[in-house]
């Protein structure tokens, strides 16, 4: 059985990256799959590598293409499940209920009205500390692009707005003493949320950093 | 896939029932292996197999170990203790759905 040399591997590899597969895992699962490919079709043909690898990208690029794209989804997908399966955990529901707790208690010792200008700070400030967990990790681990990990700043967008929805809401909503419990409740799901999108991230980068200790950035 | 879409479904149950009788498979592996069990009849693309791999993975149905072998690196796949339980309950489900079918498609076979 024919094995490619080290260098054939890496010729594969800077062919799909500058064919714009960026993501290191989805490029070293697929100069795998292409190295095999090649192999066999090299043993069972005859032929020299150029010649097959030629032959097969002629053939195969577009797909190979187009399933970079289906694993990308694939990737903002395992996110968002991740985010729905931390979300109806048990304790995630104890957090939230403790924060509910503090903020109704906090916001009926101060003057609720004034709290109106604040509100849009809200998800400014909420994205600050899993912007800063994901910089400082990228960072300090000197990571490669992984899909898993780049891909968690299409979270990042979705739930920034959300939370900036959320913020503009309930700050229509702050009008008397009487909105206590809306205002709680938004500030309870805008610090969960924080909370959760940080663990996920941890969760995440220690994941890629476990499982791909090898490729190095 | 040939007949891609009476195979479609049955896809996670044919990859979790590899990764059942073999430690670890990497995702060309299962392509071959799948090729030679059905000697080529079924044919599964890599644009099917890997999104299923990832998602099954991301359930927390598979782990996964890299390694280098043959100059690169290669990504293996094996069942977590949820994935066992995941595929008996999976070939359970296609066992009872073939039987079904036969049911519907040949009476005279499924009463013998």
């Amino acid at each position: 059985m024919v094995k490619l040399e080290e260098e054939d591997i890496e010729f594969i590899d800077n062919y799909l990256e500058n064919s714009e597969i960026f993501y290191a895992d989805i490029r070293m699962e697929m100069t795998d799959h292409v190295a095999s490919e090649i192999e066999l079709l090299m043993d069972s043909d005859q032929t020299e590598f150029y010649d097959t690898f030629k032959s097969y990208m002629l053939s195969n690029k577009s797909i190979l293409l187009d399933n970079n794209k289906r694993y990308i989804r694939g990737a903002d997908k395992s996110i968002l499940r991740r985010l729905w399966v931390e979300l109806v955990k048990l304790p995630t529901l104890l957090v939230f209920s403790l924060i509910f707790f503090i903020s109704y208690k906090w916001l009926s010792t101060i003057e609720v009205e004034s709290l109106r200008h604040y509100m849009a700070l809200f998800p400014v400030v909420s994205i600050v500390p899993f912007c800063t967990v994901y910089v400082v990790a990228l960072k300090m681990f000197k990571l490669p692009r992984f899909s898993g990990i780049e891909r968690l700043a299409f979270l990042y967008m979705f739930c920034f707005q959300l939370l900036n929805f959320m913020s503009s809401f309930s700050g229509l909503y702050i009008q008397s003493r009487s909105n206590f419990y809306i205002v709680a409740i938004v500030m309870s799901i805008i610090a969960t949320l924080s909370l959760l999108i940080i663990k996920i991230t941890i969760m995440i980068i220690n994941q890629y950093r476990k499982n791909y200790k090898y490729i190095k950035s | 896939m040939a007949n891609s879409k009476l195979y479609k479904g049955s896809l996670v149950t044919i990859i979790l029932k590899l990764l059942n009788e073999s430690d670890k498979m990497y995702g060309y592996e299962i392509t071959q292996k799948v090729k030679e069990l059905t000697k080529g009849e079924l044919k599964i693309t890599e644009g099917a197999l890997y999104p299923a791999l990832h998602k099954l993975e991301a359930e927390g149905l598979l782990e996964v170990e890299v390694k280098k072998v043959d100059n690169r690196l290669r990504k293996y796949y094996k069942l977590t203790e949820k994935g066992n339980k995941e595929t008996v309950s999976k070939l359970q489900e296609l066992q009872d759905y073939i039987k079904t079918m036969q049911v519907l498609v040949n009476p005279k076979l499924s009463l013998e």
